[in-house]
């Protein structure tokens, strides 16, 4: 099998925000931007992709998710509210408001529950099993940057280098036990686990590993902590960081954040897009680089592989960086790539 | 060399190694090299397949994953282009060469330089000085050339002495006299150059030590009047006394060398000036003796002194003149560099030198000492500019680092939140909803 790489015809008009593929088909992707809107994809079939639908909201949305199918999906932004969208019929519904603007969304089929992360230092945990219900507030000691879950953990990285690693289970019972119709439904939940960032720099992205074993984090000066749930020593032992996405210029290291995180749900491998443009492939056990691809025309926001691992999509646009006023005038754009069969398949154990 | 491998590779060596025109990288030999770029940087990224060329990677990135090659992997900016055909050391363009080679250059002698100021070593053997020449280094080449010329002068001056210690005694004055702090001390030279000051003071000097010490009461009363500004500032009579032993003990097996073995000679006319056992007063010493004591002097003193002294006045001014200067220099550098050059190179320029010796040696002396100003005005002025890249180079490994996103509390997100053109007033909500429905559902989910 061959690998490609192609361009989505018809991108977004300022900078992505997120993309995400369909839990179901590998060719469903949502694209979720600056521009105020949340776009849906089909990569396959027209060269390009198909642009299916465009779906516009208030204010700039900073990340989307699908849903328990292809059809639902969950999206927020900086207008502050948590939407659900009927991808079929465009229908918008707010699920709850934050108040700041809302930078995560994520979705545990497992649980049947959405989670929220805004930067008023607070989620939110939407029982999407009883929609009259209010949505569980839970207060974070900082603002939380990135969500990530698997099966039966939430990682909550935020601002001040913390991370919070709460048990989706108990989540679950508790949001059902608290299930008020009067706002706001506080609750105080103490996570499962408390850590501090094993980097130095704040915390950019966060992503679970997909067999529940870890996750791995990315900081703003280059570097990527791969680290283990089990809190035995052994285990806690294995935790790692590495520098990357650096470029070094006359002498000078020139250190990229490291925007995205995002596994292979196959092959248990990573990968990482940083400020300079480029996407690199890791082994996280082997602890080494599978690949690195050619540098993208811009800084690589976000990157998602589809569901079947077949794809991987990675959103470009102009970095925020330090001393600029605005973003930088770049390139906007959604790249797809076919991975050949074992390109992200990580080193044979020797 | 007997060492197989030196510890610093000399200039050429480093010049002579393959490298890696895209990542400037430096190899053992080329075999390395190639399988370097196979892998760094002729490497398809698709199915790990090693090309030998770019345009090879090219030609396999278009007919079998039917995608265009744009830039080599791994290269750095500027030499990632895809059309310069490299292999190995082949097809190199030539300024990239060129710039290679003064990359290199430049890095050779930094370091060079670096480990000079830190060892306080000199900053190489004479034969890689010969090599790796720099501009620094030219005066000594020189030297080598016109300091055989004047091996024969002195030759000839030596024969022309020995005929008639006074005609030499004679010529000394006229040519120090140019020279005008040397002129006091001619005239007292003059005086003393004559065969009557000599005659006891060098004679008993070297047939045995113990006259030495009364010929020291001697000097400074023979020489009184012109040493003794020089004598309270450069030279206590301790300074010369452990010295005088030594010296006569020494002489005979000529332990140190050329640069070595001069200075006993020296000594006796240096000392009596209150003058430290220098090299170059060395040079002095042959002409002094060989006007005034050839005849006196060679016999009595021991054959070991002698022959290092006179039979072996031409070897040793050869040997000087070979690597001109150099032996000298480690001596020059440690004990020198510092109180020497002020006090004692006048000293013996005006002293010994002019009096006693005819002009040729008097360039050898200012060409010695010119040369060894020079190296370590080569050393002090290395000295700041080397301590200079020295910082440089670890701010470069420590902390020279810039972050291009480097706000601790904000991610860019929220900046880029607070931007106008996004600038979202939650009041105005009614009006900016989209469609009917959900801003119904808004309303009721929200209250």
């Amino acid at each position: 099998m061959s690998s490609h790489q192609f361009e989505l015809a018809q991108n977004p008009t300022d900078a992505i925000s997120a993309v995400k593929f369909a839990p179901n088909s590998p060719d469903r992707l949502l694209v979720s931007s600056w521009d105020r809107h949340v776009y849906l994809y089909k990569t396959k079939g027209e060269p390009g992709g198909e642009l299916i639908r465009k779906y516009e909201h208030r204010a700039p949305v900073l990340d989307v998710c699908f849903g328990k199918d292809d059809n639902e999906a969950f999206s927020c932004g900086l207008d502050q509210d948590v939407r659900r969208i009927d991808l079929e019929t465009g229908e918008q519904t707010v699920l709850s408001s934050h108040d700041a603007g809302v930078r995560n969304v994520i979705y545990s089929p497992e649980h049947n529950i959405l989670i929220s992360g805004s930067w008023d230092s607070s989620l939110h945990i939407h029982n999407l099993e009883n929609s009259t219900a209010v949505p569980a507030t839970i207060p974070l000691p900082s603002k939380p940057f990135s969500l990530s879950l698997t099966a039966t953990k939430l990682v909550v990285a935020m601002a001040s280098r913390a991370v919070n690693i709460y048990d989706l289970t108990s989540l679950a019972t508790m949001i059902g036990q608290s299930a008020t119709t009067t706002p706001p439904n506080i609750v105080e939940v103490e996570p499962w686990q408390r850590r501090e960032s094993s980097m130095k720099y704040m915390t950019r992205a966060v992503a679970c590993m997909p067999n529940d074993a870890g996750y791995a984090s990315s900081s703003i000066e280059g570097r990527v902590a791969v680290e283990w749930f089990d809190p035995s020593p052994e285990s806690q032992a294995r935790k790692y960081a590495f520098k990357c996405h650096r470029n070094s210029v006359e002498g000078q290291d020139i250190v990229y954040p490291v925007n995205a995180l995002a596994f292979h749900p196959i092959h248990g491998t990573f990968a990482s897009g940083g400020g300079d443009g480029v996407v690199a492939l890791w082994d996280g056990v082997a602890k080494r680089r599978i690949r690195q691809y050619q540098k993208f025309p811009a800084s690589v926001s976000c990157i998602s592989f589809s569901s079947d691992g077949r794809y991987m999509a990675v959103g470009v646009s102009p970095g925020f960086e330090d001393g600029k006023e605005d973003l930088s005038d770049g390139v906007v754009k959604v790249f797809i790539r076919e991975l050949a069969d074992n390109e992200a398949a990580g080193r044979k154990q020797k | 060399m007997g060492k197989k491998k030196r510890a610093y590779p000399d200039l050429q060596e480093k010049l002579d190694r393959p490298w890696c025109y895209y990542c400037e990288r430096d190899f053992d030999d080329l075999k390395i090299l190639i399988s370097h770029q196979k892998a760094k940087h002729f490497r398809c990224d698709r199915c790990n397949r090693r090309l030998n060329t770019a345009g090879g990677l090219n030609v396999h990135m278009s007919q079998v994953h039917k995608e265009v090659l744009q830039a080599v992997e791994n290269a750095i900016p500027g030499r990632q282009a895809v059309d310069v055909e490299i292999f190995g050391m082949e097809g190199v363009p030539e300024d990239a060469l060129h710039q290679h080679t003064m990359k290199v250059t430049q890095e050779h002698f930094a370091e060079e330089q670096e480990r000079a100021v830190r060892t306080g070593n000199p900053i190489r053997d004479p034969q890689q000085h010969a090599q790796g020449q720099g501009q620094s280094k030219r005066p000594k080449l020189e030297s080598a050339e016109e300091m055989r010329k004047r091996l024969a002068e002195h030759r000839a001056r030596k024969a022309a002495g020995e005929s008639g210690a006074t005609s030499s005694g004679n010529g000394t004055p006229l040519t120090a006299g140019p020279q005008s702090p040397a002129t006091p001390f001619a005239s007292t030279f003059a005086s003393a150059a004559s065969p009557v000051a000599y005659g006891p003071g060098y004679g008993g000097n070297q047939t045995s030590p113990p006259p030495v010490v009364s010929a020291y009461g001697q000097a400074p009363g023979l020489y009184g009047q012109a040493p003794v500004p020089y004598a309270p500032g450069q030279m206590a009579p301790g300074y010369g006394a452990p010295y005088q032993p030594q010296y006569p003990g020494a002489n005979p097996s000529m332990p140190h060398g050329a640069g070595a073995a001069s200075p006993p000679v020296p000594s006796y006319g240096q000392y009596t000036q209150g003058a430290p056992p220098i090299a170059p007063p060395s040079v002095s010493s042959f002409g002094q003796s060989a006007p005034g004591a050839p005849s006196t002097t060679a016999p009595p003193s021991a054959p070991g002194f002698g022959t290092s002294a006179y039979g072996s006045a031409a070897p040793h001014n050869g040997a000087r003149a070979g690597p001109p200067g150099l032996p000298q220099r480690p001596q020059a550098g440690p004990i020198g560099a510092g109180g020497f050059r002020p006090g004692g190179h006048p000293m013996n320029d005006s002293g010994p030198a002019h009096v006693l010796q005819p002009s040729p040696s008097n360039e050898v002396n200012t060409s010695i000492s010119a040369s060894v100003d020079q190296l370590i005005s080569d050393v002090t002025t290395a000295a700041p500019s080397a301590a200079e890249p020295v910082p440089e180079k670890k701010s470069k490994k420590e902390r020279n680092v810039k972050l291009v996103y480097s706000d601790e509390s904000e991610s860019p997100e929220e900046k880029l939140a607070k931007l106008p053109k996004y600038a979202f007033v939650p009041d105005r909500r009614p009006e900016t909803v989209l469609g009917d429905e959900t801003g119904a559902v808004t309303g009721t989910v929200k209250q």
